[in-house]
């Protein structure tokens, strides 16, 4: 693994190591803390217990006078049991001992540390823990007193306490380390499958490629989630890519290879200027068509990678299906069929974002030129405009009394270039229905082909995907 | 629709135009067909020749491709409309994105041919773009020959005849009126008359056209609204 031969370059050695280094200062911050606190707190009660001690034989001093302390201090020196490590002096001020059980000394006043004054009571390994905290103190007549007590209890206390601090830092520190081990170790697990994938999508080339959640919701399912999305999105525009590129390999081919064709002929076969005139303007007209042809390939293409969407605007449904009725009624008179519309007033777009009034303008103008192209003459195309009803937004119409789709060719149609064999013969380049499911799909318009009994219905709802944020009036009025 | 331009009226044609354009070959193009027109044309190669030509001569017309080395076209634009200048503005571009179009109108364009484009058309918007900007006034009466428009009593009349029209046909005659003697293409009046850009696979614009013209036309002894063949149609009074 690569991390183990640089791993002072991974993020997550690094976020080990900031999270031990946290751990350490903090868990050494509160053991010192804990130290210094017990520490300073048993000092105190020992001093504390001294000088009681100290009080008590003054007071006995000013009641019983010399007499009666060194009595106190025979009777608890002797005692079979000495209150536990305590030590005593009295001494006269010639410096002879009056009482006590430590050595005579020069007299001085306040705190100090004395030897014991006998050895060898306690195991060796104790010996060193042994020690006396003395105060020395005057009473009347010159007479000095030492009360002293053994701090081995406290130093005991305090081995013991450094002992389970160190063990507690030393367990700390494995904790940390542990923990950052562990945390790297998840960490890395999850990224090495994110950049797995990545590298297998990279060196093979396979968009299909997912990252595998884990499904408990956490950051870098998240993370996976998007990755994920984005090679969907990826994998459909490629796929988008690879279709016009087939397309245009396959279904160009065929009007280039008859262009060549004829440049040919006109080249071996043309005797005057008249037959050259001929053949250059049919290889412009055929040129003109190619173009024509690619044209609506990149202009479909450019729609379903989502282009176009800097151009949404708020659209006026109504306004854009009277444009197409007033536009082709004339046309499809000409051509001895009938265009009829019945549009609901001020019906607007659905849907915070509007729409490409121009895309949908050219994606009713060709639902209806193919209603007139494929239908026999007489007959009629009826165009309509439903508002929007309580359950869904609203709808347009494109119906027609013609031959009609078997439903098995329904979806086909929608295809690039896909002409149905009744249609061979009729013009159109296969590309009107692909451009009208793209502006369909940018617009998130449903489209539903149906049965008209006879005919054609194309049925396309807006607000299809989505929940519409609409409230549908009973006459179909829409108050956004 | 590519076809080359026949019997292509000639009108007042002496217009300056500068042609921003990298591509050699389309630039001699564009420069040849102009010239043969009876332009006056210049061409820059680049964009930072063509900014310094814009903005040191005065021209009738800029034709700018949108992609050009150095400086690019939206970029050249908008720095000569920043100094002030009117000189109308003709994109051409590849990209024949409808954004790409919105792009470089907003960007200070007064039009946007898409390549590759028939001759045709591109003469049609060179020389509507030159006679618009000549237009400075707008007028309230449009007249050629016997056909007077008043566009403020929204009448129509031909030798002192009403001629009743529907909405769409006022409309198609106003911007042949407005562009009388000269060739307007099938795109322009797509664009300016149906204020769209879609592309019609039937004879949209022939229909409405045939329909205003029956009105307009008929039982006068002279045609006015001319069909050019391949291109579109002329409004004028005589050949």
């Amino acid at each position: 693994m690569p991390w183990l031969i640089k791993p002072y370059m991974t993020t997550t050695f690094r976020l080990m190591l900031l999270y031990a280094t946290t751990l350490i200062v903090v868990g050494g911050l509160l053991f010192g803390g804990m130290d210094w606190l017990v520490d300073s707190q048993m000092t105190r009660d020992l001093d504390k217990s001294v000088l009681e001690r100290i009080d008590q034989l003054r007071l006995t001093d000013a009641q019983e006078g010399i007499k009666g302390v060194a009595l106190i201090i025979t009777r608890r020196t002797s005692e079979a049991v000495p209150m536990r490590y305590f030590y005593y002096l009295l001494q006269a001020p010639d410096g002879h001992r009056i009482a006590g059980n430590l050595p005579e000394m020069t007299p001085w006043t306040g705190w100090r540390e004395l030897p014991l004054p006998e050895q060898g009571n306690w195991p060796e390994d104790e010996q060193s823990r042994h020690g006396l905290l003395a105060m020395g103190t005057r009473l009347d007549d010159g007479i000095f007193l030492v009360i002293a007590k053994d701090i081995f209890d406290l130093n005991v206390m305090k081995d013991r306490l450094h002992l389970s601090i160190a063990a507690g830092a030393l367990f700390t520190l494995a904790a940390a380390v542990a923990g950052g081990i562990l945390i790297s170790a998840v960490f890395r697990r999850r990224l090495d499958a994110i950049a797995n994938i990545s590298r297998e999508i990279c060196h093979e080339g396979n968009l299909s490629r997912r990252i595998p959640l884990r499904g408990n919701n956490d950051e870098f399912d998240h993370l996976s989630g998007h990755i994920n999305s984005m090679l969907e999105r990826i994998e459909s525009l490629m796929a988008g890519v690879r279709q016009v590129s087939d397309d245009i390999a396959h279904d160009l081919r065929t009007p280039l290879t008859r262009l060549r064709r004829r440049l040919e002929n006109a080249r071996s076969h043309a005797e005057s200027v008249r037959d050259y005139e001929i053949a250059v303007e049919r290889a412009i007209d055929e040129s003109d068509t190619l173009l024509t042809t690619i044209g609506a390939l990149l202009r479909i293409a450019q729609i379903e990678s989502h282009l176009q969407r800097g151009n949404f605007g708020p659209v006026d449904l109504s306004a854009v299906v009277l444009t197409i009725v007033e536009t082709f009624a004339p046309v499809a008179e000409d051509q001895g069929r009938t265009l009829r519309g019945i549009v609901a007033p001020t019906v607007v777009l659905p849907g915070g974002e509007g729409g490409d009034s121009d895309l949908l303008i050219q994606m009713l103008a060709n639902l209806v030129e193919n209603g007139l192209r494929h239908t026999p003459p007489g007959s009629t195309i009826l165009l309509s405009l439903e508002p929007a009803t309580g359950t869904r937004g609203p709808q347009i119409v494109v119906a027609d009394d013609g031959p009609g789709i078997p439903a098995a060719e329904r979806q086909k149609v929608f295809q690039r270039f896909y002409r149905l064999d009744a249609s061979r013969t009729t013009s159109g380049n296969g590309l009107g229905l692909s451009l009208v499911a793209a502006v369909a799909k940018l617009h998130r318009i449903d489209i539903r082909m149906e049965d008209n009994h006879p005919g054609l219905r194309v049925v396309l709802c807006f607000g299809g995907a989505r929940a519409p944020r609409l409230t549908g009036s009973p006459d179909g009025q829409i108050i956004p | 629709m590519y076809g080359v331009a026949l019997g292509y009226p000639l009108g007042h044609n002496d217009m300056k135009i500068l042609v921003i354009e990298d591509d050699g070959e389309t630039a001699d193009d564009i420069a040849h067909t102009l010239q043969k027109r009876g332009h006056w044309v210049i061409v820059a190669p680049d964009g930072n020749s063509g900014l310094a030509l814009g903005m040191t001569m005065a021209f009738d017309l800029l034709i700018v491709d949108r992609r050009l080395p150095g400086l690019d076209g939206l970029s050249l634009v908008r720095t000569i409309r920043d100094k002030g200048s009117l000189m109308p503005v003709l994109f051409l571009s590849a990209l024949s994105g409808i954004d790409d179009r919105v792009a470089g109108l907003n960007g200070g364009g007064d039009d946007y041919l898409s390549k590759p484009f028939a001759v045709a058309e591109l003469i049609a918007r060179v020389e509507a773009l030159g006679r618009r900007a000549s237009l400075g006034t707008v007028p309230s009466i449009l007249a050629v020959a016997d056909l007077v428009m008043d566009l403020v009593a929204r009448t129509v009349s031909r030798a002192g005849r009403p001629i009743e029209l529907l909405p769409r046909e006022w409309q198609l005659l106003e911007f042949l009126l407005r562009h009388s003697g000269q060739v307007v293409t099938k795109s322009m009046l797509l664009e300016h008359v149906w204020g769209t850009r879609f592309d019609p696979g039937t004879s949209v614009v022939e229909t409405h056209v045939s329909r205003m013209r029956k009105k307009v036309d008929e039982g006068f002894g002279l045609d006015l609204i001319n069909t050019v063949r391949g291109v579109g149609y002329c409004l004028r009074a005589g050949d």
